[in-house]
């Protein structure tokens, strides 16, 4: 006779949230600018635990079941809220505690659980992913990772149970990607016991439900006699006196999420409700943002996926010259075109999921691509599904139109595209610009600096003659990780050149940026479809058996380093002179294109 | 009260079967396991009659290979207390053989009610249970609809092909669960994660070879396309004809 019976669980290192800490813990994108492959970073991918893979069923079983019963998105859409059994619902079945850990009332699931089940709710209804993903993706987040026991103890459970629903507010109405510009204040008292915090917040999800908001503001601090202004985070109990809430925004898409603003007129914060030490703010908003993105790549994968869906039922039924138009190959360019992207975008945020919960990996980038990647993927899949149904995908009788307005928003928030695309390129190009800056300086003062000098010349010399190059990816798709790793080594080269003829200046040229994060992203989302493809091919346990797989990414790699080359190539080879003097022309004439003839 | 439910580990019906090369069972790749429904509304009659008698102890049982685990776990995660696999490469295809496991297994305890399910969508035998009853000397009342128990007795109903009838019966009991005694709950995320800590003892099964076995199994006969007669009214007098004449139906 033998047991089996589960041990009582002790928390393991998967189940602790883990931070980016990108001054400390190794990036593959930072990688990657250098030229240098982070391989024991994204191999292998990481499979799920047995464990969490029983109870991520449990969880999507009993929420499906909950969903087919109860959550009716077109209706939620129509009526602009979610009915009460809805969200009850979300708070019997424990949702809202997810990703809180276990000490502290919630189930403490892993990113990859935490993120799979947020793609599952947002299938079902994309507002109450925002419902769910604002209280605890952002909203809360804040306390798991920086809060004190005693803040810790006093919040989480009432967030976990869904008495205490959370909301973060970080947007102000002049500070929106520029968060320097923030005009809150919390200013403290005499005595130092509490803050009076003032300002207006806006575009505030889940505010209308909110018991708890995270607020960033900054405190007036005195540093070498000169006064300064220092970001903050506070935990406000919603109930202080001095919380106004404005009417609930009426918005193009995930209708029955609740968006407000939110306005402080000297609510009184106790000084035991800061988060964090003053001047902490802006780093602890930027973590609870690294983690809190991938919530919204994994939704955008798998709205996609849902809404080709019924695109797919419709393409096979809906006859046309005597054949169904799913056999036309029109149609099968944009099915296959996504159904490639798809398996892209699941690879690469289940593989940085993994980075999350592994701890001691900067995700900070990684995260930033998943979501740009996504999120555009899923806007163009809803498009391309509504196009497939024809005039019925532009009814409100059918689900597409609600698809494209729903997805429409990932763009925006949680950092905009263009703002992470910024963020992806200047944070990247830092470690380069040191280098070139080291050396600079060495050139300066070359008698007593020739061994940095030799060094970096020896180094420049290497990376031109040794190229990165991929030692776990399955030999099956050798030719696709030579690809990869030759733009790697190009991208590597291109940075290097490009920090020499811009330096600085760099931080302006946004059309570089662009082409930089872009890049980026499509080494990014490679990198994940090898690592995954990989470890398919082993489970499957033959080429043959994961053909399905090997197929998108034989589809997608192919493209990507494509687009990926073009960008690069464009770094040195472009039209930007005359693209801006287009736009600054519309600009200043605030007409788009020069006056139609009919117009003359 | 004690409570004993014994569950079963059946394919999800929303696939399309095929038979393996044996030509005698079912070819298991790609399908998905789940508790059978049946056996859901058993554990919730067990656990909705453990929070009404206040106190008590709901145990699972289920015959099988480790897989079996998952289920039970599932079990645990809705509330029940303690689980007990009775170990066994597959659940042999004699119902005979399962419920003198069980049999020997529950014996050596006292069980205020032993719940089943009606009927294993995947086997539908519906006799593990019944058996099980018979080798324990219990009474049994099959197919429950509704139930009440209070001071040691037990009233159920049982849908009948046209009619419904009442019986009471006393304890122990071993009895088995219709559709419409209730509609089970979902293991929401605390259930999920007090599961894993809940006891979860594996037994070798008590297995005798049996002597029923499946011989060959085939799938029903694909229907017959549909015919599309003509369109319109100008159709309608030979759609009645063929109606009348070849389906007969008219």
């Amino acid at each position: 006779m033998s047991s089996t019976a589960a041990k009582p669980s002790v928390p393991t290192a998967a189940n602790e949230p883990h931070l980016a800490n990108p001054d400390q813990n190794p990036s593959f994108t930072k990688g990657i600018f250098l030229g240098e492959l982070r391989e024991d970073l994204v191999f292998p991918f990481p499979a799920m635990s047995d464990a969490d893979r029983e109870s991520l069923r449990l969880v999507l079983d009993s929420f499906r079941s909950f969903a087919a019963d109860t959550i009716d998105s077109k209706q939620i859409d129509h009526d602009g809220k979610f009915p009460d059994a809805v969200r009850a619902g979300m708070h019997e079945l424990g949702m809202m505690g997810m990703n809180i850990p276990e000490e502290y009332g919630g189930f403490g699931a892993s990113a990859q659980v935490f993120n799979r089940v947020f793609g599952e709710i947002g299938a079902a209804d994309p507002a109450l992913a925002v419902y769910f993903g604002a209280h605890q993706s952002i909203g809360c987040k804040g306390i798991t990772l920086f809060g004190s026991e005693e803040q810790k103890r006093q919040w989480l459970p009432g967030c976990a149970s869904g008495e205490i629903v959370a909301a973060f507010c970080l947007t102000e109405p002049g500070s929106g990607s520029d968060a320097q510009a923030m005009a809150s204040t919390a200013v403290p008292s005499a005595d130092g016991s509490s803050y009076a915090l003032n300002g207006t917040k806006i575009w505030i999800s889940n505010a209308g439900y909110a018991g708890v908001f995270t607020v960033f503001a900054k405190v007036p601090v005195t540093i070498d006699g000169k006064a300064k202004q220092r970001v903050t985070a506070f935990i406000v109990d919603a109930k202080s006196p001095g919380i106004t809430l404005g009417q609930p925004e009426q918005k193009m898409g995930i209708k029955g999420s609740d968006t407000r603003t939110v306005t402080f007129e000297n609510v009184e914060v106790p000084a035991a409700n800061r988060l964090g030490e003053v001047g902490q703010g802006f780093k602890i908003a930027l973590e609870i943002l690294n983690s809190g993105r991938l919530g919204l790549a994994a939704a955008s994968s798998r709205g996609t996926r849902r809404i080709m869906q019924e695109a797919l039922a419709y393409a096979k039924q809906r006859q046309q010259f005597g054949r169904p138009i799913g056999s036309f190959e029109m149609i099968q360019q944009k099915i296959a075109a996504n159904a490639a992207e798809t398996y892209a975008s699941d690879s690469a945020w289940m593989l940085t999921a993994g980075m999350v919960d592994r701890g001691g990996v900067d995700f900070s980038l990684e995260t930033a691509c998943c979501k740009i990647f996504a999120s555009e993927l899923a806007f163009r899949a809803s498009n391309d599904a509504l196009q497939i149904a024809g005039g019925i995908g532009y009814s409100k009788e059918y689900p597409y139109e609600q698809a494209v307005r729903d997805s429409r928003i990932n763009l925006i928030f949680e950092g905009t595209n263009e703002i992470l695309r910024a963020l992806i390129a200047l944070t990247a190009l830092q470690q380069p610009g040191e280098r070139l800056k080291a050396l600079g300086k060495a050139f300066k003062d070359p008698l007593h600096s020739l061994g940095a000098i030799g060094s970096y010349v020896a180094g420049r010399a290497r990376r031109q003659v040794t190229k990165p190059s991929f030692a776990r990816v399955h030999a099956a798709l050798k030719d696709e990780a030579d690809a990869v790793a030759a733009i790697v080594h190009d991208l590597g080269l291109a940075v290097e050149g490009l920090l020499v003829k811009h330096g600085k200046a760099v931080i302006e040229r946004q059309f570089l940026q662009m082409r930089l994060a872009n890049a980026a992203i499509d080494i990014y989302m490679a990198v994940a479809v090898l690592s995954r493809t990989t470890w398919e091919i082993e489970r499957a346990g033959s080429v043959d058996a994961a053909a399905a797989e090997l197929d998108c990414a034989r589809v997608f790699i192919p493209a990507a380093m494509r687009r990926a080359r073009r960008a690069i190539r464009a770094l040195r080879v472009n039209q930007d002179d005359r693209l801006k003097a287009i736009a600054e022309r519309a600009l200043e004439n605030v007409d788009l294109a020069p006056p139609s003839p009919s117009d003359r | 009260m004690k409570i004993a439910v014994c569950i079963k580990r059946v394919p999800v019906m929303d696939v399309r079967f095929r038979i393996a090369a044996d030509g005698k069972s079912v070819d298991e790749t790609g399908l998905k396991y789940d508790v059978n429904d049946f056996d859901l509304w058993a554990v919730e009659a067990a656990l909705q009659l453990k929070e009404k008698t206040g106190d008590g102890e709901v145990v699972v049982f289920s015959l099988g290979p480790d897989a079996v685990q998952e289920q039970i776990r599932k079990a645990l995660s809705m509330g029940a207390d303690r689980g007990v696999q009775l170990k066994a490469d597959r659940a042999p295809a004699d119902p005979l053989s399962i419920a003198k496991a069980l049999a020997a297994e529950l014996k050596a305890s006292q069980w205020d009610v032993v719940f089943f399910g009606k009927v294993a969508i995947d086997s539908a035998d519906q006799s593990v249970g019944p058996m099980v009853a018979e080798l324990l000397g219990l009474p049994c009342v099959s197919a429950i609809s509704s139930l009440d128990i209070a001071n040691g007795r037990g009233t159920a109903k049982r849908e009948l092909e046209s009619a419904s009838e009442i019986v009471e019966f006393p304890l122990p009991v071993v009895l088995t669960v219709d559709e419409g005694l209730n509609k089970e709950r979902l293991p929401n995320l605390k259930g999920i994660m007090a599961a894993k800590k809940k006891p979860l003892e594996v037994k070798p099964a008590q297995l005798d070879a049996g002597t029923v076995n499946v011989v060959a199994m085939e799938l029903p006969a694909e229907r017959a396309a549909g015919r599309i007669i003509g369109e319109g009214a100008a159709a309608v007098p030979e759609l009645v004809r063929l109606l009348q004449t070849e389906a007969k139906v008219l």
